[in-house]
């Protein structure tokens, strides 16, 4: 480790260890089962109670980001193939898919409401662009119970993660239009054959990243009084009617506890005939701190989250090119498998080390019989997911406020043909911050991703071993939390290699 | 409460930094790659690009090692990698990264087939020295993705004609279809 990094990476760590005690010892003092935070129902002020039911609302949002859509396809289909000056390379990866944690922790799965692609299948599918269809063009079938699950949206995130580093699709501006146009197809194909918002529901990766990150956004939409809810005969906002669609991932607001499936789209306030949607603004993560249902595959996909931000790091950094070439080398393997390899080490050993952890803390928490195997495994990963979150807003933060800037020149000359629409075609701002400014926000980042792994772990080892000794099973989980952020620590003091090469 | 061991966290970072340094330089496998090696003002001039025949719109990386000639050590300061296409002025390409002491990777995505004449620029004895120009083969684009994509097009397209026909053909769901 040199010096310079040493100086600031030890004290980051010391206070790592001082807020993860901190938040571990506050979560202790206060109930188990948090109880309702404080909401904001900004439904409930007129105006933009008004707004929020406005049918051209969420058209009038898709429209533009449509309009985008189409053209990074036609750049990268027909623009020139290098990936810092193509409008395709540059708004997808540099811009959105940098942006996107940060998104999710601003408005949670807002982008679900206005994702471009599945704008385009919707309007296809129900042949309206605002208003309500009782017909939709679509065979309607049930989603089959297999798929009933995120892991359809695991397994492409994970072959969107290979693609991207593995493949460097971020570097093709082609590649990039091709995913694109996979994506609409999946949207669009799932749309024609199954009801309502299948690929929304199970098969978008964005969608379940974005959904498993709203546990921490500061927005949720619900039922505002669930008595209203449980009278209600017709149900409207699950089965739609003339002013407003059923919802598209099948959710009832009478039963609704969790964002990770509200599409935040709106349909339900326009139909609820009661008026009985509240869109509120909360605390950050509280619904994270709340506990909510644990589920066997979103724990999948925090850990997977977990393992694949590091890896994502770990990859742009010059020990990556010294680690594959030695496995090249001494396994007279090419990039490509060589890379494969590598990155399934990186998911599973983590995955695989974690499995001990859990295991530890269920032997340690002497809860016996009472608690079974796999709910340690299942609610602990909940406490690894914000070290997973905020490591992946500091990496991206780099991409973000170094890279950025190369947006301007490439909406001057979207193709790279030497067009100059905005007469900005030869500015390129600099960064928006970098040095020690950026340095700071990024262990800001993963401290506060320590403390809320220490308050969560805290609260599921409370609720799991509540018999037993909580405190104990509670050793193993945090030291390897620590373990990561250190990890993650370690690789924001590394030399990134950047999308663009700017 | 007891306090966790935060010692943990620090001994497996140790761990994870002590190990990297003995991990080797990044060198592709034999017949990956294609090479090239010159000579320049006492400096030694190693390049290679993997894949060795890279097709147009796909990635492909040039690496390049430099040392003293003599002492063998590595050379410190910047480099630049200039490519020209078939028919085209000469660019640079991405700016190399250091990856290792005098050693330098760049990624590029070579745009049209043809002989790409590849050339690295560096500085000794306060002048500038160019190794090269390295023929560089690249094959033509596959056409597999436009070809899937025109497929799935087609695909959706039929599809599409079904499912119209069929909801046209039931009654209105009333918004219960599901």
């Amino acid at each position: 480790m040199a010096r310079g990094q040493a100086a600031w990476m030890l004290p980051a760590l010391g206070v790592m260890l001082a807020v993860t005690v901190t938040a571990a010892a506050a979560a202790r003092r206060t109930p188990a089962a948090a109880g309702q935070s404080p909401r904001l129902d900004l439904a409930g002020f007129p105006a933009l109670g008004r707004l929020f039911r406005w049918p051209p609302l969420l058209f009038l949002v898709r429209l533009p980001l449509a309009v985008l859509f189409v053209g990074v396809i036609l750049a990268g289909l027909l623009g020139e193939q290098s990936p810092g000056r193509n409008l395709a390379t540059i708004t997808v990866w540099t811009v959105w898919w940098a942006a996107l944690p940060f998104l999710a922790l601003a408005f949670g799965k807002l982008w679900c409401a206005v994702c471009p692609w599945q704008a385009l299948a919707d309007w296809a599918v129900r042949l309206r662009l605002w208003r309500a269809t009782d017909r939709p063009v679509t065979f309607g079938l049930a989603i089959p119970p297999w798929l009933r699950s995120l892991w359809p949206a695991i397994v492409l995130f994970l072959v969107l993660t290979w693609l991207e580093l593995g493949y460097g699709v971020t570097l093709s501006p082609r590649a990039t239009a091709y995913l694109g146009l996979a994506m609409l197809f999946l949207s669009l194909y799932a749309g024609l054959i199954f009801a309502r918002g299948a690929f929304c529901r199970y098969g978008c990766l964005v969608g379940a990243i974005t959904g498993i990150y709203a546990t921490f956004a500061p927005v949720e939409l619900r039922g505002r009084d669930r008595a209203i809810c449980r009278g209600c005969s017709g149900r409207d906002c699950f089965y739609g009617n003339s002013l407003g669609n059923p919802c598209p991932t099948s959710q009832y607001l009478g039963g609704m506890d969790r964002s990770s499936s509200c599409l935040l789209c709106l349909e339900c306030v326009r139909s609820c005939p009661e008026d009985n949607v509240a869109v509120s603004l909360r605390p950050i993560a509280s619904e994270l701190a709340a506990l909510p249902r644990a589920g066997r595959d979103e724990a999948w996909l925090a850990l997977m989250l977990v393992g694949l931000t590091t890896f994502h790091g770990f990859v742009m950094t010059p020990w990556w090119g010294q680690m594959a070439g030695a496995v090249e080398a001494r396994a007279g393997l090419g990039p490509i498998a060589t890379f494969t390899i590598l990155m399934a080490a990186a998911v599973a050993l983590p995955i695989a080390a974690y499995a001990g952890v859990a295991a530890l803390a269920r032997r340690w928490g002497g809860a016996g019989a009472d608690v079974s195997r796999a709910a340690p495994f299942i609610q602990f990963a909940y406490a690894l997911l914000p070290v997973a979150f905020f490591y992946h807003l500091a990496h991206n933060s780099g991409h973000l406020f170094l890279e950025g800037g190369a947006l301007v020149p490439a909406l001057s000359d979207p193709l790279g043909w030497g067009w100059n629409l905005f007469g900005t075609a030869d500015v390129l701002p600099g960064p928006l911050l970098a040095g020690p400014g950026l340095l700071v926000l990024q262990v800001a980042c993963l401290v506060l991703g320590q403390a809320y792994a220490g308050l969560v772990a805290v609260r599921v080892s409370r609720r799991l071993f509540r018999g037993g000794h909580p405190v104990r099973a509670l050793v193993p989980v945090l030291a390897f939390s620590l373990i990561l952020s250190a990890v993650n620590l370690w690789l924001l003091g590394q030399p990134m290699e950047m999308r663009t090469g700017l | 409460m007891r306090l966790p061991n935060g010692s943990v966290g620090l001994l497996a970072a140790a761990a994870v930094l002590a190990g990297a340094p003995g991990v080797e330089a990044h060198r592709p496998p034999p017949g990956h790659a294609l090479e090239y090696r010159g000579e320049r003002a006492g400096h030694i001039v190693e390049v290679m690009v993997v894949p060795k025949a890279p097709r147009a719109g796909e990635r492909a990386e040039v690496i390049v090692a430099i040392r003293d000639e003599s002492g063998g050590a590595p050379y410190r300061g910047y480099v630049t990698f200039l490519v020209a296409p078939p028919a085209g002025e000469v660019g640079p390409l991405v700016i190399p990264l250091e990856f290792g002491p005098g050693q330098f990777e760049s990624v590029h995505v070579f745009r049209e087939s043809g002989i790409h004449n590849l050339s690295i620029v560096f500085d000794a004895e306060g002048t500038e020295q160019r190794v090269g120009p390295i023929p560089v083969s690249v094959r033509p684009a596959s056409r597999a993705a436009g070809g899937i994509a025109l497929a799935l097009a087609l695909v959706t397209a039929v599809t599409y004609g079904a499912a119209f026909r069929r909801s046209r053909r039931r009654a209105p769901a009333g918004g219960r279809d599901g």
